[in-house]
């Protein structure tokens, strides 16, 4: 492999890394990301969050349903934490983590899954 | 060693030939994420959600067909990949000012805007998006694609076979597009793609912008194929309404000679009553009108059939009667239904001896009204070439004031009873940033201690416009009883502004509801009060058969039948409605605006309140 393919590569690397938001300092895990809808619409997850010292505090996690606005949901002056949600995540909706300027430092979008189909 | 030295010359033509085709599925995957990126951008949600996906090549498709078109076209790469890129950008940037303003994603149905693109559409885009700016991404862009014409070699050899095979097949998917045949519906249905039909927004989540509108295109051309289902008639036909929830004011007797009442309906401007927010108590000062007429009981509450915009929906509800529900694949009524003749409230008043008129002061062929009006039956619709060129303006638009001298003026001139739609302009957004004329009056709507800066301005200046139409009502009012002629007046909200910030600052609406599901307030002055709009929850479609009531005109069979549905709400434990009415009316309503005839109820629908001209007489004048 010659240098400017190398280099085309680490590029590609590096954009594709800025998407799916690595590049920050700070990680909002959420479980589950994909729920059936056999029970309801709606379900519940576990947030967990965690952010490095250059972060100002307070962190806010925001909730949106799609297409809606965003609405704060859970504030805290916590590097790390973690908190259920009501039983109000619906396929589509994002959870935001927040830093104390207000910019959004991780997003995730839960989905939802068809209940697979039994019987004939 | 000579033939493995042969077989390694071989191997390596080979594999020089098979570089070009590998770049380019490369670079189609890259395509497709890139879209992709943009896609869940634009609905705001994680950037690679559903990547890899049924819904994530689906999606991809038409922007490959697209970018190997141009690549087949043009023979640069570049310039295929830098337009292709530039088209999603267009559309996904729409799409995030649409889902923003509007909360609901770019539609198939959109492209009938286009198609009657106007001086006025462009005048009420520029309020949303910066043409300077797409100006400039354009003039950049064009540089762009000539210089890859200058520095970017040829990707196809000349005379190459290769390049009109990729033309054929990008032709021919474009084509397939056009034509909808039935495979491309069994790529694009709606069980693979996940379809919601009553979420747009989730319908794109699973299948990609470009996903879902191919799906609409191939469903389009069923849009008014609805089927009629004569179940879903009969089990309406069988629900009994309550006999009388309000019961009907004793009158006299209706006289062929009686007098018959002039009917407004004005419909409002994105008006809602800002009290139903949670930060907001008390706006009698702002909107004393309103008040005054729910003092009065003649205040009710109307599902209107959009949020944040599409006024041409409500509008076509109450001109029709038809439900939108009835046609799910329809968002533009007046684009869609490209007919000579739609059945109408206006027809109905026509053959009661009504002259017709409709007023808007905006351009007549903004949302194609010149020809749906036409169709409708209006003896003459006065657009914003018929205002005087001295019209007040206030906001981005014509008066109100100005609406309502018209509107007065055409009563003072008639000769014979009169309806007027009234169709109001001035509460248009956005709200952002809204010119007001009365600065003074702007700075003293009070405002929620602690809200913030923007939804401040927000809130005065959609307040301020409001204000100024509650005062055009009071207005109206007056100068028709002031008339000593029998009249009805009604007056509603189109739907719900699309405030960015308002609603949050707000911390919501005291139902606990999102703005999308609100109801906006119904007025009805006037006519015989057998059925006042006090406390009663109904739907825009619902509108006609309350106005006829109202000014004792004989409802036609399918008005009877609206009548019918409005009772049921009715009913305790009405106030939503249930499937049995919704379809039962959708079917309804399909075999109503197809000119197919209805099935006759057994026994005639209460209709207190339509058989007395003379009520309205008496009651109209006296309110």
């Amino acid at each position: 492999m010659n240098r400017l393919s190398l280099l085309r590569l680490v590029a590609l690397s590096g954009a594709l890394s800025v998407l799916s938001g690595c590049g920050h300092s700070a990680s909002l895990e959420v479980s589950p990301t994909h729920f059936l809808e056999c029970h309801g619409p709606n379900t519940v997850v576990h947030v967990k969050w965690r952010v490095s010292r250059r972060v100002k505090l307070p962190v806010t996690i925001y909730v949106s349903r799609l297409g809606h606005p965003p609405v704060p949901w859970y504030s805290s002056s916590e590097r790390v934490g973690e908190q259920d949600t009501g039983d109000w995540i619906a396929d589509g909706s994002s959870l935001m983590l927040r830093d104390g300027h207000g910019k959004t430092l991780v997003q995730r979008t839960v989905t939802s899954d068809d209940c697979p189909k039994t019987g004939g | 060693m000579v033939s493995i030295g042969k077989r390694l010359h071989l191997e390596g033509i080979a594999a020089g030939r098979l570089a070009k085709p590998m770049a380019l599925v490369l670079l189609c995957l890259l395509l497709s994420l890139v879209v992709w990126v943009m896609d869940r951008r634009s609905l705001s949600v994680q950037p690679l959600v559903g990547v890899i996906g049924y819904g994530f090549f689906v999606n991809a498709l038409p922007f490959v067909v697209v970018f190997l078109l141009l690549l087949a076209l043009s023979n640069r790469l570049s310039s295929g990949l830098l337009l292709t890129l530039f088209l999603a950008a267009a559309l996904y940037g729409a799409n995030y000012l649409k889902i923003k303003y509007l909360l609901q994603p770019v539609a198939f149905s959109d492209v009938f805007v286009l198609r009657e693109f106007h001086l006025s559409t462009l005048h009420l885009l520029d309020n949303y998006a910066h043409p300077f700016w797409l100006l400039t991404a354009i003039v950049l862009l064009l540089l762009m694609v000539l210089a890859t014409f200058r520095y970017d070699p040829g990707f196809f050899r000349r005379r190459s076979l290769a390049r009109w095979g990729v033309l054929g097949v990008s032709l021919l998917a474009c084509a397939c597009v056009v034509a909808s045949p039935a495979w491309l519906g069994d790529v694009y249905s709606s069980r693979r793609l996940r379809v919601v039909p009553w979420s747009p927004e989730r319908t794109m989540l699973h299948a990609g912008l470009a996903g879902a509108i191919l799906y609409s295109d191939v469903e389009y051309a069923n849009a008014l194929r609805e089927p009629v289902s004569p179940e879903a008639i009969d089990a309406f036909m069988k629900l009994k309404p309550p006999a009388t929830v309000t019961p009907p004011t004793v009158l006299p007797a209706a006289s062929p000679a009686a007098v018959k009442p002039d009917v407004v309906i004005v419909q409002s401007e994105s008006f809602f009553d800002p009290e139903i927010l949670k930060d907001i108590d008390d706006n009698a000062s702002l909107l004393p009108t309103l008040h005054k007429a729910r003092a009065q009981g003649l205040v009710g509450a109307m599902k209107a059939p959009t949020f944040g915009g599409g006024t041409l929906r409500t509008e076509f509800e109450v001109l029709t009667g038809v439900p939108m529900l009835a046609y799910p694949e329809i968002s533009f009524p007046y684009l869609q239904i490209n007919r000579k003749h739609i059945p109408s409230l206006v027809q109905v008043m026509h053959q009661d001896g009504y002259a017709a008129y409709a007023v808007h002061p905006n351009d007549g062929n903004f949302w194609d009204r010149n020809k749906a009006f036409k169709a409708m039956g209006f003896d003459r619709f006065f657009s914003k070439k018929d205002f005087p060129a001295s019209a007040r303006h206030d906001g981005w638009y014509i008066a109100d004031s100005s609406l309502t001298d018209m509107v007065e003026g055409l009563l003072s001139k008639a000769t014979r009873p009169t309806f007027i739609m009234a169709i109001s302009i001035e509460g248009h957004g956005p709200y952002e940033h809204v010119p007001v004329d009365d600065k003074a009056a702007w700075g003293r709507i009070p405002v929620p201690a602690g809200w913030p800066p923007k939804a401040v301005k927000e809130y005065r200046n959609y307040v301020y416009h409001i204000s100024d139409a509650d005062h055009e009502l009071g207005r109206l009012w007056d100068f028709l009883k002031a008339r000593n002629r029998p009249f009805v007046l009604v007056f509603y909200g189109d739907h719900l502004p699309g405030l960015q910030y308002v609603y949050e600052a707000a911390h919501g609406f005291d139902n606990g509801r999102p703005a999308n599901t609100q109801r906006v307030p119904w007025v009805l002055v006037g006519g015989n009060g057998a059925r006042p709009a006090q406390g009663r929850k109904i739907y825009s479609w619902m509108m006609g058969s309350e106005v006829l009531g109202a000014a004792g005109i004989k409802r036609p069979p399918y008005y009877t039948m609206l009548d019918r549905a409005d009772r049921l709400l009715d009913a305790p434990g009405g106030g939503r409605l249930d499937t049995t009415v919704q379809d039962g009316i959708d079917s309804l309503a399909r075999l109503y605006l197809n000119g197919r005839p209805l099935p006759k109820l057994s026994q005639p629908a209460a209709q207190p309140d339509t058989d007395v001209a003379a009520g309205a007489t008496a009651k109209g004048a006296a309110r």
